[in-house]
C-alpha cells in the first residue's frame, strides 16, 4: 500500500523529471521569452485533463483501470481499451529508454552503443515494477529529493555564475496567445500521462478520497518547478538560444561548476536524471502491467514478463528512434495522443460511468 | 504487494550481473593520466583571405604544476603551444591529435582567443563547434587580440598562459575599463533582436615591468625585452629583443639583477561586434563611457581634475553603478533614448588643497563628476555610432517595451536608426566617504 502523500510525490516525480531535462515547453514550440507563461498554463491544463483519470480512480478504489474498464464498458471493450492503455505506457517506457540513451550517448558516452542503455532501463524498470507500488512510493521519496535538490542547487549556482537579466521576458505575449498554447501543448500531454498513472496505483491506495489533493498538488508542484526552469533558461540563454537547444537543462548545468567542488554538473544532473528515467521506466511498467492483468485477469507474473520483453526488444531497436523520439516531443502528436488517451478513451469511460451510475465497490455508494 | 515475490532475488542477482558487465564505465573511458588536458584555444587567419582557420591550442602540463615533493627537478615545460591550419576547428583539432600521444580534452578550457583578422571575418560559423561539442564550458571566456596564438604566450604570476587570462578575466573590470565576457553572453546577444555582442579586446604589449631575477647585486637590465607597438602577425614568436631605438632602462636605485617583462598580456577594452563580424575597439575611457550607459561597471577609479578649483586631481573608486535607459515614444514614434547614469563614488585621494568639509565643495565634485561622465559617455557614443552597432542594447529596450515600434524598425536599426538616434544622458553622481581618519 501507498500513502496518498507518496502517490503525489509519484506523479511529481515522474514530471520533474522528464519535463525539466527536454524543457519541451521551450524547445519544442516558438513562446521564446513566454515560455514561463506557457509553463503555467500547460500545468492548468494538465490540471484540468488530469480530472477525468482521478475521477475514475477515486469512483473505482482498489482497482485499476483494466478492472472498472470491464464493468463501465462491457467486457470485451473494457480489454480493449485496457489494451490500448497499457500499450500506451509501454510505448512510454520504451520512449523513455531510448532519449535517454539518445542524450547520454550524445552528450557523455559517445562510444557506447544506444542498445546498452535502453535495454537496462527497459530490464530495471521491470524490476522496480515487479517490486510493486510499495516500493516504487518509498523509492520516489528519496529520488525527488535529489531531483528538486540537483535543480536548485544547479539553478542558483548558474544564476550565481553567469549575469542574469530577468528583462529577456520581456515583452509579454506580444504575439498573442498562439505561440504560448501551442508551446504549452507537449508539456499538458506529459502532465496529464503522470497524473494519468493513478488509474493504476489508485489499486494500492487505499485513502482514495485524498487521491485528488495529491494529484492535483503534485501537478502544480512540478509546474512550479517547470516554471522555475523555464524562466532560468530563458533568462539565462536568452529566449531564442534557449529555443535551439536540444536539452536547455543539460546546457544550464554545462554553465556551471565550481572549482575543485563541482567540475562537471551536467554529469550530476545526468545521473539524477538517469535515475528519473529508470523511475519512470518502472512506473510506467507497473501501470501497464496493472492494467492489463486485472483486465484479463491473467497472473501479473505473466503480464510483467510479457510487457518487459516486449519492451526490451522494441527499445534495442535504433529504428524506434524514427517513430517515437521526435514525434513524441512535437507537440502536434502529442496532442492527438492526449486527445485519443485521456480525454476519448480516459474520458469516455468517466464519462459512461457517470451516465449508467456504476461506482467502485469502495465507495459509499457501490451498492447502487 | 510485489509481483513477483517468490523470484524476484534471484531476478535480482542475474540483472546486478548484467549491469556489472554491461555499464561498468568501459564504454568510451579516458583515464586521467592519458588526457592531454588543453587550458585555452586560439583561432587566427593569417591572411585575410585565407580559408583555413589557424588553431593553437595551450596544453597544459600536470606533472610540471605540481607543488611540494611530487613536483619533477629540472623544471620541465608547463604548457606546449601546438597549432594546425584546417578548414574548421574540429578539423584542426583532429589533426593535432595526430602529433598528441594522449587524447585532447577540451573540457577544462577556459578561454577563446579570436585573432582581429578572424573576428572581423566573422566568428559565428567557428564557434558552432564550442556549442554544440559536448565537452565545451558556456562561461569561456571571449578575448579578441591581434594574434590569438601569440596572446597565448604571455603567462605572468600564474605559470599558464590560460590561467593568466582568467586571472586578468577576474580581476581585470576592477579597472573599470573593460568587462568580462563570456561564450554564452555573446550568443545570447547575437540571437536576441536590438543588441550586438562584444568581447573583450585583449592585447600583448611591450610594458616598463620588471623581472626581478636575483637581490643583492647592482641592478642591471639583462635580457632586454621586445617593444612592439604594431599588431603581431599571427604564429610570429616573441623574441626578447628590444629594438636598437628602444629607450634603457634607467638605473633604480635598488640591488638586483632584473629583465624587461616579455610582451604582456593586457586587457585594454571592448571589442565591438555586428552580428558576428568585429567592427572596432573601444579602449580605455571609450570603453568605459560604454560601461556607464550599459550598467557593467562593478568597479573602478576614476581621477577628476580639480584644475578649475586650485589645481591637483581627486581620485575616487566607483562604489555603485545604476544604470536605467527607456524609450522614449510620442504618438507611436520613436522619439529617442532616455539613459539615467546614477554612479556612487568614494574619495581615495585628494591631491588638491581643497577642503571637502567645506560647504558646498562635495556638490561641486558631483556636478564636475556629472559633466566628466557625460563627456565619456558622449564620446564613446559617437565611437559606437560610426560602428553602426547597437551593442548597448537600445533597439533591445525599443523592443521590449514597444514591440510593434520595434517590429517597424528592426530592418535598418543599425544602419539608419541608431546612429540618428536622439540620446538623452542624466549623470546623477553621489560622492560619499569624504571624510578621512586625519584631519585635512
Amino acid at each position: 500500500m501507498i500513502s496518498t502523500r507518496q502517490l503525489g510525490i509519484i506523479v511529481a516525480l515522474s514530471r520533474v523529471s522528464v519535463i525539466t531535462v527536454f524543457l519541451p515547453v521551450i524547445t519544442a514550440a516558438d513562446a521564446r521569452q513566454d515560455a514561463p507563461i506557457a509553463a503555467v498554463v500547460s500545468t492548468l491544463g494538465g490540471v484540468l485533463l488530469t480530472l477525468p483519470a482521478v475521477a475514475l480512480a477515486v469512483r473505482f478504489p482498489g482497482t485499476s483501470y483494466g478492472g472498472f474498464a470491464r464493468r463501465v464498458l462491457g467486457k470485451p471493450l473494457g480489454i480493449l481499451a485496457s489494451v490500448l492503455l497499457a500499450g500506451f505506457f509501454l510505448v512510454l517506457v520504451v520512449l523513455r529508454a531510448r532519449q535517454l540513451a539518445f542524450l547520454l550517448i550524445a552528450s557523455q558516452l559517445e562510444l557506447a552503443p544506444s542498445w546498452i542503455f535502453a535495454g537496462t532501463v527497459v530490464l530495471v524498470g521491470g524490476y522496480g515494477a515487479s517490486l510493486g507500488g510499495d516500493s516504487l512510493g518509498r523509492m520516489a521519496e528519496i529520488l525527488l529529493t535529489l531531483v528538486v535538490g540537483s535543480i536548485v542547487v544547479g539553478l542558483s549556482l548558474a544564476f550565481l555564475s553567469v549575469p542574469i537579466d530577468f528583462r529577456y521576458l520581456r515583452p509579454i505575449m506580444h504575439r498573442g496567445w498562439g505561440p504560448v498554447l501551442y508551446a504549452s501543448l507537449n508539456p499538458i500531454f506529459w502532465f496529464v500521462t503522470s497524473g494519468s498513472v493513478v488509474l493504476a496505483l489508485s489499486a494500492y491506495c487505499p485513502d482514495h478520497r485524498r487521491i485528488p489533493r495529491a494529484v492535483m498538488a503534485a501537478i502544480v508542484g512540478s509546474g512550479v518547478v517547470l516554471v522555475a526552469m523555464a524562466i532560468g533558461a530563458t533568462i539565462i540563454f536568452g529566449p531564442e538560444k534557449a529555443q535551439g537547444q536540444l536539452s536547455p537543462a543539460l546546457s544550464l548545468a554545462r554553465i556551471v561548476f565550481v572549482h575543485g567542488v563541482i567540475e562537471r554538473m551536467d554529469a550530476l544532473l545526468m545521473s539524477v536524471w538517469v535515475a528519473g528515467v529508470t523511475f519512470d521506466a518502472a512506473l510506467f511498467t507497473l501501470v501497464s502491467v496493472v492494467t492489463l492483468s486485472d483486465a484479463t485477469r491473467i497472473s501479473p507474473k505473466y503480464v510483467l514478463i510479457a510487457i518487459v520483453s516486449i519492451g526490451f526488444i522494441l527499445a534495442v531497436q535504433r529504428f524506434v528512434d524514427i517513430f517515437l523520439i521526435r514525434r513524441l516531443v512535437d507537440p502536434v502528436y502529442t496532442t492527438w495522443a492526449a486527445v485519443l488517451v485521456h480525454v476519448l478513451m480516459v474520458g469516455g469511460t468517466l464519462l459512461v460511468a457517470v451516465i449508467t451510475g456504476r461506482r467502485g465497490a469502495g465507495n459509499d455508494d457501490s451498492s447502487k | 504487494m510485489t509481483i513477483l515475490r517468490s523470484k524476484h532475488k534471484c531476478f535480482l542477482v542475474a540483472l546486478l550481473i548484467l549491469l556489472l558487465l554491461v555499464n561498468s564505465g568501459c564504454w568510451g573511458r579516458r583515464e586521467t593520466g592519458d588526457l592531454a588536458i588543453v587550458g585555452s584555444i586560439g583561432l587566427d587567419l593569417i591572411e585575410p583571405d585565407d580559408e583555413e582557420v589557424l588553431v593553437s591550442l595551450e596544453i597544459v602540463n600536470p606533472d610540471a604544476l605540481a607543488v611540494g615533493p611530487q613536483r619533477p627537478p629540472g623544471g620541465p615545460q608547463v604548457a606546449w603551444i601546438i597549432r594546425e591550419q584546417a578548414t574548421s576547428a574540429s578539423n584542426a583539432i583532429a589533426a593535432m591529435q595526430r602529433r598528441t600521444p594522449r587524447w585532447l580534452f577540451l573540457g577544462q578550457i577556459s578561454t577563446l582567443v579570436v585573432g582581429q583578422t578572424l573576428a572581423r571575418r566573422g566568428i559565428l560559423p567557428y564557434l558552432d563547434f564550442f556549442v554544440r561539442h559536448g565537452e565545451f564550458r558556456r562561461t569561456i571566456a571571449l578575448n579578441v587580440c591581434d594574434s590569438a596564438s601569440g596572446l597565448l604566450q604571455r603567462p605572468f604570476i600564474e605559470e599558464l598562459p590560460s590561467r593568466t587570462l582568467d586571472g586578468l578575466m577576474l580581476a581585470v573590470p576592477a579597472s573599470g575599463q573593460t568587462t568580462t565576457v563570456d561564450l554564452n553572453e555573446f550568443l545570447r546577444a547575437l540571437s536576441e533582436p536590438g543588441i550586438e555582442p562584444i568581447a573583450v579586446h585583449t592585447v600583448g604589449r611591450e610594458t616598463k615591468d620588471l623581472i626581478i631575477k636575483d637581490i643583492g647585486e647592482e641592478l642591471q637590465q639583462e635580457e632586454p625585452a621586445e617593444s612592439r607597438d604594431e599588431p603581431m602577425e599571427a604564429g610570429e614568436e616573441l623574441p626578447a629583443m628590444l629594438p636598437p631605438d628602444a629607450p634603457i632602462l634607467d638605473p633604480i636605485p635598488e640591488r638586483g639583477t632584473a629583465e624587461l617583462m616579455p610582451g604582456m598580456t593586457i586587457m585594454v577594452g571592448l571589442a565591438a561586434f555586428r552580428d558576428d563580424r568585429l567592427v572596432g575597439f573601444l579602449d580605455g575611457y571609450d570603453a568605459r563611457g560604454y560601461l556607464w550607459v550599459a550598467g557593467r561597471m562593478y568597479k573602478g577609479h576614476f581621477e577628476l581634475s580639480t584644475l578649475f578649483w586650485d589645481g591637483g586631481t581627486i581620485g575616487l573608486h566607483l562604489v555603485r553603478l545604476n544604470t536605467r535607459f527607456s524609450p522614449v515614444v510620442r504618438d507611436g514614434e520613436l522619439m529617442g533614448m532616455q539613459v539615467s547614469v546614477q554612479p556612487d563614488f568614494q574619495v581615495v585621494e585628494v591631491m588638491s588643497p581643497i577642503s571637502l568639509g567645506e560647504p558646498g565643495v562635495i556638490d561641486d565634485i558631483e556636478n564636475a563628476l556629472n559633466r566628466a561622465i557625460e563627456a565619456e559617455i558622449d564620446r564613446s557614443l559617437e565611437i559606437i555610432r560610426h560602428f553602426q552597432s547597437d551593442i548597448y542594447g537600445f533597439g533591445q529596450s525599443l523592443f521590449r517595451a514597444h514591440p510593434k515600434i520595434w517590429e517597424e524598425m528592426e530592418g535598418d536599426w543599425n544602419e539608419e536608426h541608431f546612429p540618428n538616434l536622439t540620446i538623452d544622458v542624466e549623470v546623477r553622481s553621489r560622492v560619499r566617504g569624504a571624510e578621512t581618519l586625519l584631519r585635512e
